[in-house]
């Protein structure tokens, strides 16, 4: 089971779905659609910001590229992409490759952006792009122990790669007493399946260590940053020091590549509260490392909520640099912060459905307690969001009777390892739900959690699909977020929902398009019979008004584009999907990139 | 590089040996001369046991009368005892033996030499007809016979299609074998005489496991009587038996040839005892020293201590005996001054025992053996020559405190600890075991007391990925297996408890039940694991709910769940959703914990000496008694007082006047390997060797991923392929057992070390030690200084270096002759063992 699986964070009272293209991404990393372009290769795969540098793109079918999207999320499975203001120029592309010059702006955000390339054929899926803060520097081999290091100057982004299994790269530097620098890896972790059965995880799970000009380890890191390493530290001495990346398991290959920012840019490892009511100002205390490039770690924050539900991309900066990005959260519903001691019933926190509360456990054994009125056959949902937005807490939820009897308990069901309990209440009365880190592993404002209590929500997710292949070849469905149809003719692709909450119903499928494009055409297809080898004994039919029926989630669905729209023709159009959810109108817009190829 | 052939070798071989060792060690020599014993100075005497209470007529039960004498001795004086009865109730009086016959209470009053002593006896339900029992009267005849042994009737899959619980553990089993298994035909209730029960062990008809009594003979005629009775059964029998009582626990034989029987009483629960010696088992766990008959009879064979094993139904029980060695005058300890605790501890054995301790140590021997134990790493030439020539007379507590603050201190413990805890990349991955590695060497580093750091193992929770002693959690065992595995690791590692027999029956050598066990495994049924994002990571967690079952009972009846219990504790109740394992973990690692200190106490002991003052050290049994219990005691007090400070023990060890004990034995201790009169030489454990011939050659191991120079003592990953450290016995780190590390010597390691590329490899290679001594042209002397130094921690005395030089002179060239002395040394004793 992986995390980065569709988001199951839907805005609590928004009314549209949050739809996020950047999703899909990586799933369609793992299994392709044979013939479509792709990119598989970007070199170099990196910048520093404020300059530029022109990369070469490999890949397939990329002939008659028309331009890059560049777009950037710091947590694409919770925000969709968007332009940062990368420009790119096109210097030419052939069936395998484009060559472009990008140029980024001094203020662009730092981290992986996604680059898709927009062939005749359609649009690929991303490839990733590091933008750097700092002046990149290569390594130069050998350079295994300190006796063979690179010696660097800070700031400094290292640009380098663990090439074998026994390759570790060591650098030196000259810390001063006192001075506070931060070590961080990023390992391209998106930029490889985040699984492989065959091979287990095949991108770089780094290990830094950090030595004194003896080669006395000072510290070290393995999965700060989830597989990537991340160290702060405060030096004892001046003089010469190292800093050695490895992988944890030292392996090594080509895909081994890593850049490692060295200086004294802020860290950030949490914000408390993590969120509030939309639109309003939030006081927030931040926690990490140098947040003022002197070693502070907490600093007060205002954070303005944006106007519309969801997360939102978090940074501090100082005068030494940006620091990562964390999601604070903007919510429909009042934030109620939960209120310590409360680990009892009877010190329990009384809140009003529906609500959202945000909490941290401050010790291993902190319990938090909430209790609100219910009644009679309410069926109500009470969720976790917490690891999806980068908590180290592993929740579990308890929902309990005033008299301490169990009405329900789950430790992952709101996608592992978020809790989730969906019940239906058996009397009306006072009840509790209890919070706690079923693992224990910690506590801090890292270790928090929001916690929402509410009605049901019927309603339902989406996903576009078309048939592809997996690494061993074998078909599956997709996942995608660009069709290509050839001019004047039709593509299929399946829409498949996720109904959640009792949703039922048909839901009905149309396009939504610019005026523009009013030709393009959407028909339920009716697939033939299969014949007992698993064939079709017929063509497929299609009919009008194409619906996912009642009692089912898939439905196949032909698009079809008019003559006159001329291969080259790239246009953004909706999916929309509209239903009912408890009785009133549901309507879903799922944007969809669409291009016409030639015949 | 010259190639070396076998011939070579062997060339090589014949020529040092025909030269003589170049470093020898003294071989033991045994010694053996009977003592005197005194017969005079009777202080007092006391009956054994002081109280009986006999339920039914005709039940009887012997006593004996010890006699304690002015010198500290016991001897048994029932034969010289005159014994009368007062009081209302009635027994018949034999010899020593008691038969019931009237209820009341009475006294019996015993008098020897003017001294008395009195026993009260209860005798109840002397009217009531005796009711058959069983297991309390048919069973033990099985175990008696031995057919229900592990190789017989016993066995999991029975014999002769006729299976029996192993020693009786399980009188319910046994009973539906007998009476209802095969439709009935092992018993004939209309002839009982022709029931196979009987035909079988007297060999009326053939009998595979030979004649186990005669027809006739008084278990025979038990057997048939209960028949005859109509085979009756009584209920619940596992809770008839409470314990059982050995008389004597210990006891001191003059001399060889000397004998004197042994008392078992059962004890059942309702307080009423009943004399079992005839039904008992006895073992003697050293025939050497003394053997025991079937009646219990113990005859001394030879001077030494050792212990009578008693089994009987689920109950056991243990007779220490020593046969004491001459009296020796009190200069024999003169050598021996007490600086610590430990000392003294050590030498009042020595004295009870009659064994004299061998002088102290040399500072080579001393540098040696502390570098090695304290670090797995042999002196470097120049450590050696500076700790040697050291006139400081604190040069030993500067020596130990400069051990503690290397880096192969951490590096060696860390590597105990990952074979104790199974860090193998196989269960963990190779992620896993290298956050479970860097977890337990932060550890060691930090020197984070010893319960703290098990109360982590036993309490994590989350990835094995991210937290390393989660993965103290991630074994092969799955499901209802799971919880057994982690409670035998557990008591294992951590108690020196092991568990594992009563897993399928009682323990046959202990007193815990396979109830004991079960309700040690349920503090492990919520323990669950989970996929974690990464590829194979697994998420350690405690669950709401889980229970573990009784393997034979219904899961549907209310008493299929066991509940939790403590070793020898009471059950645990839990709040809804407590993680279980925080009970477990508080009472495993409190000072109060009768085992938890002992075991790593002795862990730690065994470490340092070779052998463990319960040896093995994670088999704690009371049939398997320390070697020396007030020491033992006195270590474990001494770490809870220490706080589980592990270095502090240590150090108390080191600079202890018994550790540093030379390895030469003097004319009465060579045969000792209990007491630590001397040190006991071990070969190097695998790692350690690897790294000596390392240091002496300067020729490293690439192992594995690792980088090249890296001691095979830092490596994390016990399976990075290496034919020597195999052959040499690295553990698989599969169970929690000391044992899976072997230090045994066979043909194959030595014809490794002899002719293979390890030795020869080295002492050849271009870039090594012998090579870059003679390219520096250094003169012969210097160079067998350097060698000696740099494999034994010693210079070579005269002797030896004059057989070194001849070495090197009759050699082609100095290179040939450098090789052949390095060889040789690698090749001796003295390099290959701790001593």
């Amino acid at each position: 089971v992986t995390r980065r699986t569709t988001p199951t964070y839907l805005s609590a009272l928004a009314g549209a779905l949050l739809l996020l293209a950047g999703a899909v991404t990586v799933a369609a990393q793992q299994a392709t659609i044979p013939d479509t372009p792709q990119i598989t290769d970007v070199n170099p795969p990196s910048a520093a910001r404020g300059s530029s540098v022109e990369v070469s793109l490999a890949g397939q079918r990329l002939d008659g590229t028309r331009g890059l999207m560049c777009r950037y999320s710091p947590f694409p499975d919770l925000v969709a992409p968007t332009d940062r203001g990368i420009k790119v120029d096109l210097l030419g592309s052939t069936e395998g490759q484009v060559r472009a010059k990008l140029t980024l702006p001094a203020d662009v955000p730092p981290g992986l952006h996604e680059l898709r390339a927009q062939t005749a054929h359609g649009i690929t899926s991303p490839q990733y792009f590091y933008v750097s803060q700092y002046p990149q520097v290569g390594e130069q081999e050998p350079n295994n122990a300190p006796g063979q290091a690179n010696r660097i100057a800070l700031p400094a982004t290292v640009a380098g790669a663990i090439e074998a299994g026994e390759d570790q790269d060591t650098f030196a530097f000259t810390a001063r007493q006192g001075e506070y620098l931060v070590f961080e890896v990023e390992g391209f972790k998106r930029y490889a399946p985040a699984q492989d059965p065959q091979n287990g995880v095949v991108y770089l799970d780094s290990f830094l260590v950090l030595r004194d000009a003896s080669g006395r380890e000072l510290a070290y890191d393995d999965d700060s940053a989830r597989l990537d390493a991340r160290l702060a530290y405060q030096f004892k001495t001046d003089g010469t020091h190292y800093v050695t990346i490895r992988d944890n398991q030292y392996r090594g290959g080509g895909d081994f590549k890593y850049r490692l920012d060295v200086g004294k840019k802020p860290v950030i490892t949490a914000i408390y509260p993590p969120g509030g009511q939309k639109g309003t100002r939030m006081v927030a205390t931040v926690y990490g490392y140098n947040l003022d490039g002197n070693g502070a770690v907490e600093a007060r924050r205002s954070v303005e909520l944006s106007e519309t539900a969801g997360p939102q991309e978090f940074r501090l900066s100082t005068g030494e640099g940006v620091s990562n990005a964390l999601p604070v959260v903007s919510d429909a519903v009042p934030d109620t912060p939960e209120t310590e001691p409360n680990n009892r019933v009877e010190d329990g926190n009384q809140v009003v459905l529906p609500v959202t509360c945000s909490g941290k456990f401050d010790s291993f054994n902190d319990v938090d307690a909430f209790r609100f009125q219910g009644q009679a056959g309410q069926r109500i949902v009470c969720e976790i969001a917490a690891s999806r937005y980068g908590s180290k807490v592993d929740s579990f939820l308890t929902l309990r009777t005033r008299g301490g009897g169990l009405v329900a308990r789950d430790d992952d069901g709101g996608g592992m390892p978020d809790a989730r309990i969906e019940a239906t209440l058996p009397e009306s009365d006072e009840y509790c739900i209890f919070v706690r880190n079923a693992l224990k592993t910690g506590f801090g404002p890292q270790y928090f959690y929001r916690v929402t209590l509410r009605s049901l929500q019927p309603r339902f997710g989406v996903v576009l699909r078309q048939q592809g292949v997996n690494r061993q070849g074998q078909p599956v469905m997709v996942p995608v977020d660009s069709i290509t149809v050839p001019q004047g003719g039709s593509t299929d692709f399946e829409v498949s929902l996720r109904r959640v909450e009792g949703q039922g119903g048909d839901v009905a499928l149309s396009l939504n398009v610019p005026p523009q494009f009013r030709g393009m055409k959407l028909e339920q297809v009716i697939k033939a019979p299969r014949n007992p080898a698993g064939n079709p004994t017929g063509p497929d039919r299609v009919a009008p008004d194409p619906a996912v029926k009642n009692g089912a989630n898939e439905s196949t669905v032909r698009i079809t584009a008019p003559p006159e729209l001329a291969p080259g023709t790239y246009l953004t159009l909706y999916l929309k999907m509209a239903g009912n959810a408890a009785g009133q109108p549901y309507v879903v817009n799922r944007p969809l990139w669409l291009t016409v190829a030639p015949k | 590089m010259k190639r070396e052939t076998r011939s070579d070798s062997m060339v090589r071989a014949i020529r040092i040996l025909a030269l003589g060792a170049l470093a020898a060690m003294l071989l033991p020599a045994p010694s053996a001369k009977a003592a005197v014993v005194p017969t005079a100075g009777l202080t007092r005497i006391a009956f054994q046991p002081r109280a009986a209470k006999l339920s039914g007529r005709g039940v009887s039960q012997r006593f004996m009368i010890f006699g304690y004498y002015a010198d500290g001795r016991v001897r048994d004086v029932t034969s010289l005892a005159k014994v009368v009865k007062t009081g209302p109730g009635g027994v018949t009086l034999r010899g020593n033996r008691l038969t019931s016959t009237l209820d009341g209470a009475l006294k019996l009053t015993a008098t020897v030499a003017g001294r008395t002593a009195a026993m009260s006896v209860t005798v109840q339900d002397a009217n009531t007809p005796q009711e058959w029992s069983f297991a309390n009267e048919i069973v033990p005849i099985f175990t008696k016979a031995g057919c229900n042994t592990g190789g017989c009737h016993g066995s999991p899959s029975g014999r002769g299609s006729f299976r029996l619980s192993l020693f009786g553990y399980e009188p319910d089993y046994d009973y539906d074998q007998i009476i209802k298994e095969r439709n009935g035909r092992r018993v004939v209730m209309t002839n009982p005489e022709k029931s196979l029960i009987l035909q079988k062990p007297t060999m009326g008809v053939p009998h595979g496991g030979g004649m186990r009594f005669k027809a006739g003979s008084e278990f025979y005629n038990r057997i048939l009587d209960w028949l005859r009775a109509k085979a009756p059964k009584q209920g619940e029998f596992d809770a008839r038996l409470a314990k059982i009582e050995v008389f004597p626990k210990e006891w001191t034989l003059d001399r060889p040839g000397a004998a004197q029987p042994m008392l078992v009483l059962a004890v059942r629960d309702d307080g009423t005892t009943q004399d079992v010696t005839h039904y008992a088992r006895f073992t003697s766990n050293d025939d050497q020293v003394a053997e025991v008959d079937e009646e219990g009879l113990i005859t001394a064979k030879q001077q030494g201590e050792t212990s009578v094993m008693v089994r009987y139904l689920g109950g056991v029980g243990i007779t220490r005996v020593r046969i004491p060695r001459d009296p020796l005058p009190a200069a024999a300890f003169d050598n021996f001054k007490p600086v610590n605790y430990i000392d003294e501890l050590v030498l009042q054995k020595l004295k009870e025992v009659r064994i004299p301790a061998s002088d102290p140590a040399s500072d080579a021997e001393f540098l040696r053996r502390a570098s090695i134990d304290t670090c797995g790493v042999t002196p470097s030439p120049e450590e050696a020559r500076a700790f040697l020539d050291d006139r400081d007379p604190n040069k030993r507590q500067k020596l130990v405190e400069g051990l503690f603050a290397r880096p192969e201190f951490v590096d060696y413990w860390t590597l105990k600890w990952s074979d104790l805890f199974r860090n193998n990349q196989q269960t963990k991955q190779d992620k896993g075991l290298q956050v479970f590695y860097r977890w337990i060497r932060d550890s060691v580093r930090d020197n984070k007391p010893w319960d703290q750091m098990v109360r982590e193992m036993v309490m994590a929770s989350g990835s094995g990925f991210r937290y390393g002693p989660a993965n103290w959690y991630n074994i092969e065992a799955v499901g209802e297996e799971y919880p057994l595995f982690m409670a035998s690791a557990t008591s294992q590692a951590f108690l020196g408890v092991r568990m594992d027999c009563a897993r399928c029956h009682n323990h046959p050598f202990e007193a815990w039940s396979q109830m004991d066990y079960y309700a040690l495994a349920a503090f492990f049924a919520r323990t669950r694991v989970k996929g974690g994002p990464d590829q194979n990571e697994k998420i350690f967690y405690s669950a709401p709910d889980g229970e573990v079952f009784h393997p034979r009972r219904d899961r549907a009846r209310p008493d299929a769940v066991v509940p939790a219990k403590l070793l020898g504790g009471d059950v645990v109740t839990f709040a809804s959703e407590e993680d279980r394992r925080e009970r477990l973990a508080a009472w495993l690692t409190a000072p109060e914990n009768y085992w938890f200190k002992r075991s790593i106490a002795n862990r730690l002991w065994n470490s340092f000496f070779g052998r463990g003052i319960v040896n093995p050290v994670d088999d704690y049994r009371l049939t398997n008694p320390p070697s020396n219990d007030r020491l033992l005691d006195g270590l474990a007090d001494r770490l809870v007082t220490y706080k589980f400070d592990l270095r502090k023990l240590m150090r108390d060890i080191l600079l202890s006047r018994t550790y540093q004990t030379t390895s030469k034995p003097n004319k009465l201790n060579a045969n000792d390997r209990l007491y630590a009169s001397h040190a006991l030489p071990r070969r190097l454990f695998a790692e350690v060797l690897l790294d000596a011939i390392t240091t002496a050659t300067e020729v490293p191991e690439k192992l594995g991923v690792y980088e090249y120079g890296r001691r095979a003592i830092s490596i994390p990953d016990n399976r990075v392929p290496n034919g020597f450290l195999d052959l040499f016995g690295r553990p698989k780190r599969e169970t929690a057992c000391e044992c899976e590390r072997t230090e045994d010597t066979n043909v194959t390691m030595v014809l490794n070390l002899l002719n293979g590329d390890t030795i020869n490899g080295r002492i050849t290679n271009p870039n090594g030690r012998v090579a870059r001594a003679v390219q520096a042209k250094k003169p012969p002397k210097e160079i067998v200084e350097e060698f000696y130094l740099v494999t034994v921690a010693r210079r070579p005395n005269p002797q030896e270096e004059a057989a070194a030089l001849k070495l090197i002179a009759s050699a082609p060239n100095l290179q040939s002759g450098a090789e052949d002395l390095m060889w040789g040394l690698l090749n001796t004793r003295e390099f290959l063992f701790n001593h």
